[in-house]
C-alpha cells in the first residue's frame, strides 16, 4: 500500500521545533489522520498549532532565567563601572596625600577591593565569552548562578571602593596635603585669581 | 481536606475520553471522541499537551505499542487512567452535578 507523503517542510518543522513529549507518537497521529481524510492545510494548521504550543512552553521555561540573567548583567556592569570610577578617585587621592598613609589598613582594605574587583570583572567577562561561543552543556541553573557569584563580588568590592574613596575625600580634606595642584589642596593659597597677570 | 488538583475543561474532557474506549486510547482515538461528543474539533497538540499534564498529576499512565506502516513507522502511544485519575473524573463530575443542580437557567433550556 501507498501512502501520503505529509508536507516535507512542516515534518521537518515539527520534528525540530515542535513539543517533546511523545514528539514520535503524535507524529504518528498525525501521519495516520493525513491518510484519512486530511488535507495539506489540515496537517499545515495541525503543525502550526504544535509549534505555538511548543514555542509557549519554550518561553513559559526559560522567561524567568532570562529575566533574571539579562538583570544581573545589567546590575554587574553598573557595579563595575561604579567601582572602576570609584578607584579613579581612590588612586587619584592616594597620589594627592601619598606621603601620610603608606601602610593605612583603608589603603590595604582599597587594594584588595581593587583586586576583587579586577578579579570579578575577569570573571564575569570569561562567562560572557563562554555563553558566546557556546558554553558547556550541563546544569542550566549554572550560568545563573555563576553571573549572581560575579554580581556580588563586583558589587561588594564597587561598594568598599566607594567607601574608600569618600574616607580619603574626608581625611584629603581636613588634613595638609603634599600635592602641588591647587584643586587637591584646599590649604592652597587663594589668591592666584587676584594676582596681576605677568 | 486533601489538597485537589484542578482540572481545566480540556484536561477534563481529555480524561474522560481516554477513559471510555477501555484501555486502548491514543491521540486520535482521544481527539475523535471529544469531537463527536462535544462537537468541538480539537487538534492534536493540544491533546497531547493536556496529556502531558494529566501524566505529570498522575491521572493517566502512557504505554508504547508496536510501529506500524500506516503510520509512517512510528509507535502509537497508549494511555489509561489511574486510579486517582478515576477517582478525581468521578469527583469533578460529581461537583459539577452538585453545582448545576437546581438552576433554573438550566433546566429551562436558556441559551
Amino acid at each position: 500500500m501507498i501512502y501520503r507523503q505529509p508536507p516535507a517542510l512542516a515534518l521537518w518543522l515539527l520534528r525540530h521545533f515542535g513539543p517533546r513529549y511523545h514528539h514520535e507518537s503524535l507524529e504518528g497521529d498525525l501521519f495516520e489522520q493525513y491518510q484519512r481524510t486530511a488535507s495539506r492545510s489540515w496537517y499545515w494548521q495541525q503543525t502550526l498549532i504544535a509549534l505555538m504550543l511548543a514555542g509557549a512552553d519554550w518561553a513559559r521555561a526559560r522567561l524567568l532565567r532570562i529575566v533574571a540573567t539579562s538583570s544581573l548583567r545589567l546590575f554587574t556592569e553598573v557595579a563595575a563601572l561604579l567601582g572602576a570610577a570609584a578607584l579613579t578617585q581612590t588612586l587619584r587621592f592616594q597620589h594627592a596625600c601619598a606621603s601620610q598613609r603608606l601602610w593605612d589598613p583603608a589603603l590595604l582594605i582599597t587594594i584588595a577591593a581593587a583586586i576583587a574587583l579586577v578579579m570579578s570583572c575577569g570573571f564575569y567577562l570569561s562567562l560572557c565569552v563562554g555563553r558566546i561561543r557556546g558554553g558547556k552543556r550541563g546544569s542550566r541553573q549554572a550560568p545563573t548562578r555563576q553571573m549572581l557569584v560575579a554580581f556580588l563580588v563586583t558589587a561588594l568590592s564597587a561598594g568598599t571602593l566607594t567607601w574608600a574613596t569618600t574616607a580619603d575625600v574626608a581625611r584629603c580634606g581636613q588634613q595638609p596635603c603634599s600635592c602641588q595642584s591647587p584643586q587637591a589642596s584646599p590649604t592652597a593659597p587663594q589668591t592666584s585669581a587676584l594676582s596681576p597677570i605677568r | 481536606m486533601r489538597k485537589r488538583e484542578y482540572l481545566g475543561q480540556l484536561e477534563l474532557m481529555v480524561l474522560f475520553a481516554a477513559m471510555r474506549p477501555g484501555g486502548d486510547a491514543y491521540g486520535v482515538l482521544i481527539a475523535r471522541e471529544i469531537a463527536e461528543k462535544s462537537g468541538r474539533e480539537v487538534a492534536l497538540a493540544s491533546v497531547y499537551a493536556a496529556l502531558e499534564r494529566l501524566e505529570r498529576k498522575g491521572f493517566v499512565v502512557a504505554s508504547l505499542g508496536e510501529p506500524t506502516a500506516e503510520r509512517g513507522g512510528k509507535a502509537r502511544t497508549y494511555f489509561r487512567p489511574t486510579a486517582e485519575g478515576i477517582r478525581e473524573a468521578r469527583e469533578a463530575r460529581e461537583t459539577l452535578i452538585r453545582l448545576s443542580s437546581g438552576l433554573t437557567q438550566l433546566s429551562s433550556g436558556l441559551r
